[in-house]
C-alpha cells in the first residue's frame, strides 16, 4: 500500500477537525495567568518541607522531631507514624493497579528508607524558610544497610534484599527465598531456538540503557486543606485528579466523597505525574495543623524521589532467512525498577515485537528492584527499552544481508489481520504505510556528508481507551460549554472543542472547555496512555449528539411536528414539514426558550471507550560523529507516524516532535548517575543532560492518517509512540557513521570515543 | 538560620571594610554561582557584599594601551566592546560560552575566576592571554597574574578583606591571536569536560615567537602549560610541532574521573582541543 | 462455549499451565466467575491485573455480551504514560 498522499482518500472532509485554531488555554498560559501547582494560594496557607533520606538503604531506628516542633512558626511535623499502617492492599487504577501500602510508604517511609531522597518526615510552618529550617532540625537515627544499584548487584547471591516479603512472581514454583526480582514474565510462540539454529543469518548482543527522567518542567506541587469535619480539598498539578482522589482516599482511609481534588494546570507529565508523592503528606500536615498546606518539590527532589523510567539490560538473538524474513527471536531483558515493583516488564515484553510478524519468538522480562527511586511511567512505558535492541538487530541483519533497512522492515511488518505475539489479529494499523512514507520522504534519499550516518528505526505502542465522563451544557444564548475531568497536557481542550464543534456543525469559537474538579464531574481515568482524545473525545462527541437530539425534540414541540420532520444542519434545527417548513431555529433561539420547555439543555455521557488501536512510527535520523572527540550531532531527523485522524495537527506534530526529542536525549546524553554512596550524582539539569534547543535539528514530521474505525473521527492515540523509535534510530545512525555498533546508551562522547579507539 | 545581611557599598574602601569586618561575608557580583550555592545550602554566609553599586566596577576602559575590565561587568557587555572583542576574541568568546544569555547578562569573569571552579570557562582564556587581576584590600591594592588567583577547587588566594576590582588585559601584540574551546556533551548550558586556551604571536614569516597554552578541567586549577607553548615557539606550527605541543598538554593534564568524564577521555581531549585552539589562534594571528 | 486462552502469568498461576479452557459464559463477568472456580483467586487478580481480548479486540467492558464461540485471550494489563 502506498502512503496516503491524498488525505481525502482516507477520511471525509471535515470543517473543523484537521484545522489549526488557537488553543483556548493559550492566552492564559503565555500571559502568565494560568494557575500551575505552586501558583495556588489558599487563605491561611502554611508552607511545607520534606526531610529526605541521605542513604539509599537504611532502617529508621528513631526520629526525634522535638527541636523542629519547638521552632517558632512550625505548626505541624509528621512522620510515617502519622499514616495508617496499611496491610498490603491493591487497588485498581484503571489501566493498572497499585499496592496501596507501597504507594503510601513511597510518600513517607515507614521503618526503612529504600533510596536516596526517600521522604522520612515533613513539616508545615508559616514560611518556606522556617519549614526548611525545621526539617533540618529533625534528628533521624539510621542503621545504614548495604545497598544495590545495578541489576548485577541486585541479583547477586546474598544481595541485600529491599523487601523481605517479596518473592519472584511468575516462576513455575514460588521461590524459597525472597529476592530483588519481583517478576518474571515470558511471552512467545513457535520454536524460536530451532528457528535461530536453522537461520541463514544470526545476530546477537547485549544492549543496555540507563534510567532516565521524564524531565517535565514543572516540579510536583499541591495544596491540601483538611477541615475539622473530615472534608478535604486538594489542588494539584497532575495527570489525573481522580487518580489523586482514589489514592489519597485509600492511603488515608477517607471516603472519596470527602476528597475534592481540583486539577491545576500541568507543566508536563509524560507519565511521571500518574502517581502521588506529596498529596497524602500535605493532607496529613493539614489535618495536624488545621490549616491548608502547600508542598512543592525542588528540581533535586524531582530527580531523587520521583519518576524515572527504568533502565534495562537485554540479551537478544535474532535469526533471519537470506531474504531478510525474521525467523526467530529470543530476548531476555531485565528492567531496573527501583524501590518498588515496576510496571514496565509486561508492557516491554508485549511491545518488543508488536510491530513485526515473527513466527518463532520468546521474550522474557524480569522486574528487578534496587535502591533507587521507584520508577514511574514514561511515554510508552517499557517499549523504548525493549524495542531498541530489536531495532538494532534488524539493522545489523540488513547490513549483513545487504538489504535496505526500510525494505527489511516492510518485509516483516505487522499488517491488518496479522496475528500478533499476544494472539490478537491486528486492526486497522498503519506500520507498513509509515515505512512506505519514510521511504518516499526526501530525507531518506538525501546524500550524506563525511562522518555521517543514517539510522532507521520503527516502534509501536498499544494506546488505551477506558472510562471517561463529559458533560455538554448550552448557555441561554446557545453557546456551548464542554466539561471533562481530563487534565489538558498536550492541547486536549482545543481537541475537545474541535470535536464538539465538528459534531454540532458550529464554529470552534462557540465552544468553551472546562476541566472540572472531582466533585463536579463523573469519573475519568487519568490523562495518560494516549487515551484522552480517543476516550474523553468520544464522550464529548456522544454528549453533543444527545444535545442535537434534545434540540430537535424541543424544536419539534415548538413547531408542533414530529421530531422525524426535523433535521440538524449547520448548527440549527430545520423544519421539514408543516406551516414552518423551510424555517430553522438556531441553538440560541431554542436555548433562550429552554425555560418554557424541558428546562436547561444539557447532556452527560459516561462511557468505557472500546476499540482503541495501537500507533506505529518510523524515524529517520542522520548523525555526524566527530572522529577526534566522539561527539554525536543529530543533523537531520524525520518522524513518520500513523496518527489515525489528526484532530489538531499542530498538537499531533508537537507530540511527535516532543517524543522524538525525549528519545534522542535518552539515546545521547541522559541518564541517572550515582556516586559510591548510592546518592544520585546528577540531580539537576546541568549534569542530567536533556537536550537543549541547540542540540536538536528541526524535527520534521509526517502524519500518516489511517483512521480508527472505532472512533467517530478516526482518532488513535499519538502521545507515546514517538519516544519509542529514537533509541534505535540514533544508535543505528551512529553505528553507520563510525562503522561499529555501540550497544550501550547513552552514546556520550567519551563512550563513542572509547569505542572508536577500540576499533582502530 | 537568620537571613544574611545585605550590603551595597559605594566605594572600594567601604566594600573592603565590610569584608574585613566579617570573615563570613561573601562578595556578590552576578550571583550566578553564589545564589545557587546559597540556595542549595552549600554555603551559609552571614553577610553579602554586593559590589555592583561601586563606581567604576562595571564597564571596560582603555588602560596602558590594553583594557581594564571592571569586576562587575557582565559577560554579554564584553561582546559589545568592539575594541576588546577585536583584540581578545578568545577571551570574549570564552566568557560568552558561560551558561545561557540570561546567565551571561549577570555573570562576570571576576566571579568566574574567584569562584575557582577548575572548569571555569573564561579562566583558561584569561590565563593564555596573560591577564592580570587588580585586587583591593584593607592594606591597599596589588596586581597578580590571573593564574595565581585560584589555588584549588573552590579556593582562591584572596586574603581576608580582599576582592577583585578589575581584570586587565594587555594590548594585543602585533601578529597576536587567541582562542578558547571547550568540550561538553551538549552544545550549550554545560560544564567543560576539558577546556583549552591559546594565545600566539607569529612574525611576518609565520614563525611562532610566543605561545601560551592553558587547559581547564583537567587539574585542581587551570594550568598554564609552559612546555606546550615552548613546543610551538620557533616553529611554523607544523604537524610535528603541534603534536609535541599536544603531548606536553597530555602530560600536564592530571584530571579526575567523575560524572563528567573519564581520566583517559579528558587527557585525550586536552590534546585534541589544544590543537584546535592553536589552529584558530593561528588564523587570527595571521589576520592581525 | 467460549474458548479462553490464558497467557502468562495467569496460565501458570491459576490454571496449571493450561493453554485453552472451554467456558460457558454470557459475558466477561460470568467468564471471570467461571474461571475463578477453575482457578481459585483468579477473580480477585483479574480485577487488578487482567486484560481481555474478545475475538481480537481489547474489551474492557465486562458486561458486553459474549458470543457462544468467542475466542478470549487473557493477559496482563499494562499502563501507559
Ligand atoms: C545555569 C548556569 C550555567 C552556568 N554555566 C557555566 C559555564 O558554562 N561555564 C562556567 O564557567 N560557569 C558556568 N556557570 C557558573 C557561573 O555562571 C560563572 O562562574 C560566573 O562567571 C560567575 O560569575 P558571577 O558574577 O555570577 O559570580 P558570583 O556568583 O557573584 O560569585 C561567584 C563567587 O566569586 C566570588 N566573587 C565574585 N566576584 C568577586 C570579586 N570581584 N572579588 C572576589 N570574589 C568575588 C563570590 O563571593 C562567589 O564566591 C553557570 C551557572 C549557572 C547558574
Amino acid at each position: 500500500m502506498n502512503a496516503p498522499q491524498d488525505k481525502a482518500s482516507f477520511k471525509p472532509a471535515y470543517d473543523v477537525v484537521g484545522t489549526r485554531p488557537v488553543r483556548p488555554d493559550g492566552v492564559e498560559k503565555v500571559t502568565g495567568k494560568a494557575i500551575y501547582g505552586t501558583d495556588h494560594v489558599a487563605a491561611g496557607m502554611l508552607h511545607g518541607a520534606i526531610l529526605r533520606s541521605p542513604h539509599p538503604h537504611a532502617r529508621i531506628r528513631s526520629i526525634d522531631t522535638r527541636k523542629a516542633e519547638a521552632l517558632p512558626g512550625v505548626k505541624a511535623v509528621v512522620t510515617g507514624a502519622d499514616f495508617p499502617s496499611l496491610a498490603s492492599l491493591e487497588v485498581s487504577l484503571g489501566e493498572g493497579s497499585g499496592n496501596i501500602a507501597a504507594i503510601s510508604r513511597n510518600c513517607m517511609a515507614h521503618e526503612k528508607v529504600l533510596y536516596d531522597g526517600h521522604a522520612v518526615a515533613a513539616v508545615a510552618a508559616t514560611s518556606a524558610v522556617i519549614a526548611e529550617e525545621a526539617a533540618a532540625l529533625i534528628e533521624v537515627e539510621y542503621e545504614v544497610l548495604p545497598h544495590v544499584l545495578t541489576i548485577d548487584e541486585a541479583l547477586a547471591p546474598g544481595a541485600p534484599v529491599l523487601h523481605e516479603d517479596m518473592f519472584t512472581k511468575g516462576l513455575p514454583e514460588k521461590p524459597a527465598e525472597p529476592s530483588n526480582a519481583a517478576l518474571c514474565f515470558t511471552v512467545g510462540r513457535g520454536e524460536p531456538d530451532a528457528a535461530i539454529a536453522a537461520a541463514h543469518t544470526v545476530v546477537s548482543g547485549r544492549y543496555s540503557a540507563l534510567a532516565v527522567h521524564q524531565g517535565y518542567i514543572e516540579p510536583h506541587a499541591c495544596v491540601a486543606s483538611y477541615n475539622a469535619d473530615g472534608q478535604v480539598q486538594v489542588w494539584a498539578s497532575s495527570q489525573g485528579a481522580f487518580m489523586i482522589r482514589t489514592l489519597c482516599a485509600s492511603i488515608l482511609g477517607i471516603s472519596q466523597a470527602d476528597i475534592r481534588v481540583t486539577p491545576l494546570e500541568i507543566g508536563g507529565g509524560f507519565g511521571g505525574k500518574t502517581k502521588v508523592y506529596l498529596e497524602p503528606v500535605a493532607i496529613v500536615l493539614s489535618r495536624k495543623s488545621g490549616r491548608p498546606v502547600r508542598l512543592a518539590m525542588s528540581r533535586a527532589d524531582v530527580f531523587r524521589a520521583s519518576g524515572p523510567a527504568p533502565g534495562v539490560v537485554a540479551d537478544i538473538t535474532v535469526g533471519a532467512d537470506a531474504d531478510g524474513t525474521i525467523t526467530g527471536v529470543v530476548m531476555e531483558f531485565k528492567m531496573l525498577s527501583g524501590a518498588n515493583p515496576g510496571n514496565d516488564t509486561h508492557s516491554g515484553a508485549m511491545s518488543a515485537l508488536a510491530h513485526y510478524n515473527v513466527a518463532n519468538c520468546r521474550v522474557t522480562g524480569w522486574d528487578v528492584l534496587c535502591n533507587t527511586a521507584a520508577t514511574a511511567a514514561y511515554r510508552a512505558p517499557g517499549a523504548p527499552q525493549t524495542i531498541f535492541p530489536v531495532e538494532c538487530c534488524i539493522d545489523e541483519i540488513a547490513q549483513k544481508l545487504g538489504l535496505d533497512p526500510i525494505d527489511i522492515r516492510l518485509k516483516n511488518a505487522a499488517r491488518p489481520g496479522d496475528v500478533g505475539i499476544m494472539g490478537m489479529p491486528a486492526g486497522e494499523i498503519g506500520y507498513a504505510e509509515c515505512l512506505e512514507a519514510a521511504k518516499a520522504h526526501p530525507h531518506y534519499s538525501a546524500p550524506l556528508g563525511p562522518n555521517q550516518g543514517r539510522g532507521i528505526a520503527g516502534g509501536t505502542w498499544g494506546n488505551y481507551g477506558g472510562p471517561s465522563t463529559a458533560t455538554v451544557n448550552l448557555g441561554e444564548d446557545g453557546s456551548v460549554l464542554v466539561t471533562t475531568g481530563s487534565p489538558d497536557i498536550g492541547g486536549s481542550r482545543a481537541a475537545m472543542a474541535m470535536m464538539a464543534a465538528e459534531t454540532l456543525e458550529i464554529a470552534y469559537e462557540q465552544v468553551r472547555v472546562t476541566i472540572a474538579d472531582t466533585s463536579s464531574i463523573g469519573f475519568s481515568m487519568l490523562t495518560g496512555g494516549s487515551r484522552t482524545t480517543f476516550a474523553t473525545g468520544k464522550a464529548v462527541i456522544l454528549a453533543c449528539e444527545e444535545i442535537i437530539a434534545t434540540l430537535r425534540a424541543r424544536a419539534a414541540v415548538m413547531w408542533s411536528i414530529d421530531v422525524s420532520q426535523t433535521e440538524w444542519r449547520g448548527g440549527a434545527v430545520h423544519c421539514l414539514s408543516g406551516d414552518k417548513a423551510g424555517t430553522s431555529l438556531t441553538m440560541g433561539q431554542i436555548a433562550a426558550k429552554a425555560g418554557f420547555s424541558g428546562g436547561p439543555i444539557a447532556a452527560e455521557v459516561a462511557l468505557n471507550a472500546q476499540g482503541f488501536l495501537p500507533g506505529f512510527g518510523v524515524h529517520i535520523c542522520d548523525t555526524e560523529v566527530d572522529p577526534e572527540t566522539g561527539h554525536v550531532s543529530v543533523t537531520r531527523y524525520t518522524v513518520v507516524q500513523d496518527v489515525g485522524t489528526a484532530i489538531h495537527p499542530d498538537y499531533v506534530e508537537g507530540q511527535m516532535q516532543g517524543g522524538a526529542a525525549q528519545g534522542i536525549g535518552w539515546a545521547l546524553n541522559e541518564g541517572y548517575v550515582y556516586d559510591k554512596a548510592g546518592r544520585m550524582d546528577n540531580p539537576g539539569f546541568l549534569d542530567y543532560r536533556m537536550p537543549v534547543c541547540s542540540d536538536l535539528p528541526m524535527i520534521d514530521t509526517v502524519m500518516v492518517e489511517k483512521p480508527n474505525p472505532a472512533h467517530p473521527f478516526g482518532v488513535k492515540g499519538v502521545g507515546e509512540v514517538p519516544i519509542v523509535p529514537p533509541l534505535g534510530a540514533v544508535a543505528n545512525a551512529v553505528s553507520r557513521a563510525i562503522g561499529l555498533r555501540v550497544h550501550d546508551l547513552p552514546l556520550t562522547p567519551d563512550r563513542v570515543y572509547a569505542a572508536m579507539q577500540g576499533k582502530s | 538560620m537568620p537571613s544574611p545581611q545585605f550590603h551595597s557599598p559605594e566605594t572600594v574602601e567601604q566594600a573592603s571594610a565590610l569584608l574585613a569586618a566579617n570573615p563570613q561575608a561573601r562578595v556578590l557580583a552576578g550571583g550566578t554561582d553564589l545564589i545557587v550555592q546559597l540556595r542549595s545550602r552549600r554555603i551559609a554566609p552571614t553577610a553579602i557584599v554586593d559590589i555592583k553599586r561601586i563606581a567604576g566596577m562595571s564597564g571596560i576602559r582603555a588602560a596602558d594601551g590594553g583594557f581594564a575590565i571592571g569586576a562587575a561587568t557582565p559577560c554579554t557587555a564584553l561582546k559589545d566592546d568592539k575594541a576588546l572583542a577585536a583584540a581578545w576574541p578568545g577571551v570574549v568568546e570564552a566568557a560568552n560560552l558561560i551558561g545561557s544569555v540570561q546567565v551571561r547578562n549577570r555573570a562576570t569573569m571576576a566571579g568566574n575566576l574567584c569562584n575557582a571552579s577548575p572548569a571555569a570557562d573564561s579562566v583558561p582564556a584569561l590565563v593564555a592571554a596573560g591577564a592580570t587581576v587588580l585586587i583591593a584590600g584593607p592594606s591597599g591594592q596589588r596586581e597578580v597574574p590571573a593564574a595565581e588567583v585560584t589555588s584549588g577547587p573552590g579556593k582562591n588566594t584572596l586574603a581576608h578583606g580582599e576582592f577583585v576590582v578589575e581584570i586587565r588585559l594587555p594590548a594585543r601584540p602585533q601578529g597576536g591571536g587567541d582562542a578558547y574551546l571547550r568540550s561538553i556533551p551538549r552544545t550549550e548550558m554545560d560544564i567543560a569536560v576539558v577546556g583549552a586556551g591559546a594565545a600566539l604571536v607569529l612574525d611576518a614569516s609565520g614563525t611562532c615567537t610566543s605561545a601560551r597554552i592553558s587547559i581547564g578541567a583537567v587539574a585542581p586549577t587551570v594550568l598554564l602549560v609552559e612546555a606546550a607553548g615552548a613546543a610551538l615557539v620557533g616553529s611554523k606550527l607544523d604537524d610535528a610541532a603541534l603534536e609535541r605541543m599536544a603531548e606536553a598538554v597530555r602530560v600536564a593534564a592530571k584530571p579526575i574521573a567523575d560524572k563528567r568524564g573519564t581520566v583517559e577521555y579528558r587527557i585525550a581531549m586536552a590534546g585534541v582541543l589544544a590543537k584546535r585552539v592553536v589552529e584558530i589562534a593561528r588564523q587570527r594571528a595571521e589576520k592581525a | 462455549m467460549a474458548q479462553v486462552h490464558p497467557l502468562a502469568p495467569f496460565a501458570g498461576q491459576f490454571f496449571g499451565g493450561a493453554q485453552v479452557l472451554d467456558v460457558a459464559a454470557s459475558n466477561l463477568f460470568a467468564l471471570v466467575d467461571a474461571l475463578d472456580k477453575l482457578g481459585p483467586g483468579f477473580g480477585e487478580d483479574a480485577v487488578l491485573r487482567a486484560a481481555f481480548a474478545v475475538n481480537g479486540m481489547m474489551q474492557t467492558d465486562w458486561s458486553a455480551p459474549l458470543a457462544p464461540d468467542a475466542q478470549v485471550m487473557v493477559f496482563p494489563r499494562v499502563a501507559g504514560g
